[in-house]
């Protein structure tokens, strides 16, 4: 405390005077009157990018060359719900991780190693998606055990083996049932299993599961999902453009263009009748989930519900949650609202947030205050231009950043939807929302009478 | 492909000299502009992109802290977002007298503190006796305080400098305190970057500590957010044996330094640090620093230089014996970790310690397994700590096992394997690919022009920005007899801390 005892009158005096001469030095003009230009940004077209192969396979190549780097990547439409074995495209992720038939396992892993490449395979409830990094000066050999990878896949016992050894593992408890490591991520798991119990969405495979599974199994699989029409491919980075056509063409022009199987009937998430559920855990913290399914949001919708969420928890400093519960009080260092999509069908929407166990309580009323006054008033002028901008010259400008995101951002949407008029439109959809599509969606999307509460940490009445 | 051009002539002009040293190009055109009141500007140049990655940085941070205010920077980070006069105020002339309210208050309440301080201290040093650190009058100014801050608070509006950045397509704001910095980041597009200059300036200059006691508990929630997690308690116990005096080796604040923050300390280390000739702006983006000269000059042109603050003149003494720490817990994985301490940022041996941190990553895990010891290898270094400051940095070799039953062979194996190292040399192709491992890596984050940004940010306020390159260029002239006279010079056992997981009863 040295400093205070020395200097503090002088600290206070030369504030006010250095205040005031500093205010009269800058340039103060209030952001709202500042002359700022438009974004300039257009989104690149597509056409530039695509390369459409005779048996229906559609890439997307950019050039970024700003460092040594290529990324291949490979969109599949099929996931965990798919198939009609289970744990069959668990495996195959396992035997895309494994490499082609060409070559052994450890022998793919350790060209990997070889060539410092980031290698990962991410299996959704409905896609897939592989992704490789390498420097360029390794461009023709990663480009090889890409392709031959996704073409030909090894699959082996060992592929199931390894999905059965990454099978569901139950939340650790003690031995009077209190969670031993609770955090965010237990309070959502557990939030999964309550509203999508019974759900094909919320399957939890055990290692059991893949007692039948057959080598033979995942190979239908693969057969079946895996081909022209239902893959979108990615390669960027600091690339010949014209020589990767060409390889594309080459490698890929074997995949087979048949029709992929129907998708499994995902039947709608059915919303639940409000309900608390609490989960002891013995950390310094309570974690607080609190949410319900989501019902597939209309396309007329899709751009206001974004809106509303953008300013009701979005995720970011300047949400209406986070100035209740943070900037105002101090209750938790973070409040934010989840999305969860899944593409085609029904989803969930969940706020999450932490604090200390005393003030629990004050920060679920605000949270929930928040909720119920986004549904019963119109928001301001100001929240709905800030956030028509944030979203169309922020969110959706970083989709297109450079060569990369650009590359992976049109192969997943011709994936999704099949063309490109979505990221098209979207800007004038978002500056199209009105504060009343604001509160409409608010209300028919937000339900709290069926929000399931998760607490986990110390026991608290909430209700 | 601008840079296989340039790679190609490199190759012909040391054509028969050390390849592995000369076939990298480090692409790093950085524009330097210094205005007379010391601001610095730097730019990287990227015609073509839409946006730019704006930062702020200032040579302050933990290490300009005293004890019982440990966090104190990371606190300041914190009050920077409430905003100035012109941003966030309702009506600042029926605030501001507020504010000096809350601010003479205060300053009695400390004296108050400090009169009561011989009737109170040292009561709770082990907890064992819990006190309130207060009197009547503490008391009734504390509550005079809080009455003074319900009236500003309607005369606020939250947000304020967060909600601009947005409303103009910022993304990935943020802002971090580290030992030796503080920036404030912010990514827009590339012809919007006035604003970032208007609210900066503003912030570095005008800030006005809002929300002063709420803020206080968002890091006592940061921190029992850290505590939560399983190996808080172990880390922090480790660093607290490897170093000796620097404030680089404690946590962002304990609980009970959160409770001592005073605005008026705060105001200090905003007044001292906060200056323009203490502060770096950095560009990385569709900007030209043509363009941007006369965009600084028009916000930051008006702000004085100040007298160049103290700098931190801690020395972290050499170390004199091997540490140990035996941890015990029933919960985190059994391990055993050694630390060495090596130099920080700007001494020419830390390059070559990257080099020997990948060859290391490869070698401990194959030993193990060769030696059917097993578990799961991890090998890093703490990359914060700059010999500007005299302050070492440290590697840590750690191998985390299900049960405690291999962990005294696995410390033998690993001692073993790093002093066959000091005998040895690696073997060429080790070497060569630890190098590209590292290239692989800067070339990832250098590919972003957000982590650009960063290193660029990193390297000038350790060390400078000029030495970012070289620094990268050293990592690929590392020779194996580098690597040998490293780890002789430095693994050796003085130099060494040991730590071990044991559950709790074990051992004892």
């Amino acid at each position: 405390m040295r400093y205070l005892l020395k200097a503090p009158c002088l600290i206070l005096s030369s504030l006010a005077l250095s205040l005031s001469a500093q205010v009269l030095a800058q340039d103060l003009t209030h952001p709202r009157d500042m002359k700022i230009s438009k974004s300039e940004f257009k989104r690149p077209d597509p056409a530039k990018y695509q390369v459409s192969l005779d048996n229906g396979l559609v890439a997307y190549v950019a050039n970024e060359d700003q460092v040594p780097l290529v990324s291949l990547s490979a969109f599949i439409r099929a996931g965990k719900i798919d198939g009609h074995k289970e744990g069959a495209a668990e495996a195959l992720a396992e035997a895309f991780l494994s490499g082609p038939k060409t070559m052994s396992s450890t022998a793919f892993k350790a060209a990997l190693k070889r060539m410092t490449a980031e290698y990962s395979v991410t299996l959704h409830n409905k896609w897939i998606e592989i992704n490789l990094n390498v420097p360029a000066e390794d461009l023709e050999e990663a480009f090889e055990l890409f392709s031959t990878t996704v073409i030909s896949p090894n699959i082996t016992e060992a592929n199931i083996k390894a999905a059965a050894g990454k099978a569901t593992k139950d939340i650790k408890v003690d031995k009077n049932g209190v969670i031993i490591d609770g955090s965010s991520s237990v309070a959502v798991s557990k939030f999964h299993d309550i509203i999508l119990k019974g759900n094909i969405l919320g399957k939890k495979l055990v290692s059991s599961d893949f007692e039948d599974l057959s080598t033979h199994d995942v190979e239908n699989f693969y057969t079946a999902y895996v081909v022209t029409g239902n893959m979108t491919i990615a390669v960027s980075g600091d690339i010949n453009e014209k020589a990767i056509r060409k390889k594309l063409k080459a490698q890929f022009s074997s995949l087979i263009n048949n029709t992929p199987p129907d998708r499994r009937n995902v039947p709608t998430i059915r919303r639940q009748k409000n309900k608390y559920h609490y989960f002891p855990a013995d950390k310094l913290q309570t974690w607080l989930v609190i949410g319900h399914p989501l019902a597939p949001v209309a396309f007329k919708d899709e751009t206001a519900f974004e809106v509303m969420n953008y300013i009701l928890a979005g995720g970011h400093f300047w949400t209406r949650m986070f100035i209740e519960t943070r900037d105002k009080y101090g209750l938790t260092n973070d409040a934010s609202g989840y999305i969860e999509d899944q593409w085609d069908g029904s989803g969930s929407y969940s706020f999450h947030s932490s604090s200390r166990h005393d003030v629990t309580k004050q920060l679920y009323d605000n949270i929930m205050g928040v909720i119920y006054e986004i549904q019963k008033e119109l928001v301001s002028d100001e929240e709905l231009m800030i956030a028509h901008n944030a979203l169309a010259d922020g969110v959706y400008e970083m989709k297109f950043k450079d060569g990369n995101a650009t590359a992976r951002s049109f192969a997943i949407e011709k994936l999704r939807y099949g063309n490109h008029d979505h990221s098209k439109s979207y800007p004038a959809r978002v500056r199209s929302v009105t504060k009343k599509d604001v509160l409409r969606v608010a209300n028919e999307y937000l339900h709290p009478d069926a929000f399931q509460v998760i607490i986990v940490g110390e026991h608290i009445n909430l209700q | 492909m601008r840079h296989f051009i340039i790679k190609s002539l490199m190759a012909l002009i040391f054509v028969g000299t050390n390849a592995a040293a000369q076939d990298y190009e480090y692409n790093l055109p950085i524009k330097e502009h210094i205005f007379e009141n010391g601001l610095k500007l730097l730019v990287i140049e990227r015609p073509g992109d839409n946006r730019v990655a704006a930062k702020i940085w200032t040579d302050m941070g933990a290490l300009n802290e005293i004890p019982g205010e440990y966090g104190a920077a990371h606190f300041l980070e914190h009050l920077m977002f409430k905003g100035t006069p012109t941003l966030g105020a309702r009506d600042w002339e029926t605030e501001k007298p507020l504010i000096d309210e809350i601010n003479i208050t205060e300053k009695a309440m400390i004296a108050e503190l400090n009169r009561a301080r011989n009737d109170i201290r040292e009561r709770g040093v082990f907890h064992d006796y819990k006190h309130e650190q207060t009197t009547p009058e503490i008391a009734r100014l504390q509550k005079h305080i809080d009455d003074l801050e319900r009236k500003v608070e309607d005369l606020t509006i939250e947000g304020t400098t967060m909600k601009w950045y947005q409303a103009f397509g910022g993304t990935r704001l943020t802002a971090s305190t580290e030992q030796e910095y503080m920036h404030f980041d912010i990514d827009l597009p590339a012809n919007r970057v006035d604003i970032f200059l208007r609210i900066e300036a503003d912030r570095m200059t005008n800030a006005i500590f809002r929300k002063f006691d709420a803020e206080r508990m968002i890091l006592v929630e940061q921190r029992i957010g850290f505590l939560n997690r399983l190996n808080s308690r172990y880390l922090e116990a480790m660093e607290a044996l490897v170093g000796r005096t620097s404030n680089v080796y404690i946590p962002e604040g304990y609980m009970t330094d959160f409770k001592n923050y005073t605005r008026q300390y705060e105001r200090y280390l905003y007044d001292t640090y906060f200056i323009p000739n203490n502060s770096t702006l950095i560009f990385v983006g569709g900007v030209t620093m043509d363009e941007m000269i006369p965009k600084v000059e028009k916000y930051f042109g008006g702000l004085e230089r100040k007298p160049e603050p103290t700098r931190y003149y801690g020395q972290e003494p050499l170390p004199s014996g091997e540490k140990r720490l035996i941890y015990r817990d029933n919960k985190l994985s059994p391990r055993v970790e050694l630390r060495y301490q090596i130099p920080g940022v700007g001494h020419p041996d830390k390059p070559h310690f990257d080099v020997i941190k990948e060859v290391m990553r490869y070698r401990l895990q194959k030993t193990l397994d060769d030696k059917k010891i097993g578990g799961s290898v991890n090998v890093n270094t703490r990359v914060v700590h700059t010999n500007n400051y005299g302050l070492p940095s440290s590697i840590h070799f750690a191998a985390l096992y299900g049960d405690t039953k291999k962990l005294d062979a696995s410390e033998e194996a690993m001692l073993a394997e790093i002093k066959l190292l000091s005998e040895e040399n690696i073997l060429d192709e080790e070497l060569k690919f630890a190098q590209k491992t590292l290239r692989t890596q800067w070339y990832r984050a250098a590919s972003d022009p957000n982590q650009l940004n960063f290193h660029i940010g990193h390297f000038e306020v350790m060390d400078s920005w000029k030495t970012l390159k070289p620094y990268l260029e050293a990592r690929d002239k590392t020779t194996v007899e580098d690597v040998k006279r490293l780890v002789k010079q430095y693994f050796i056992p003085d130099n060494r801390t040991i730590g071990k997981v044991i559950p709790r009863g074990a051992g004892q």
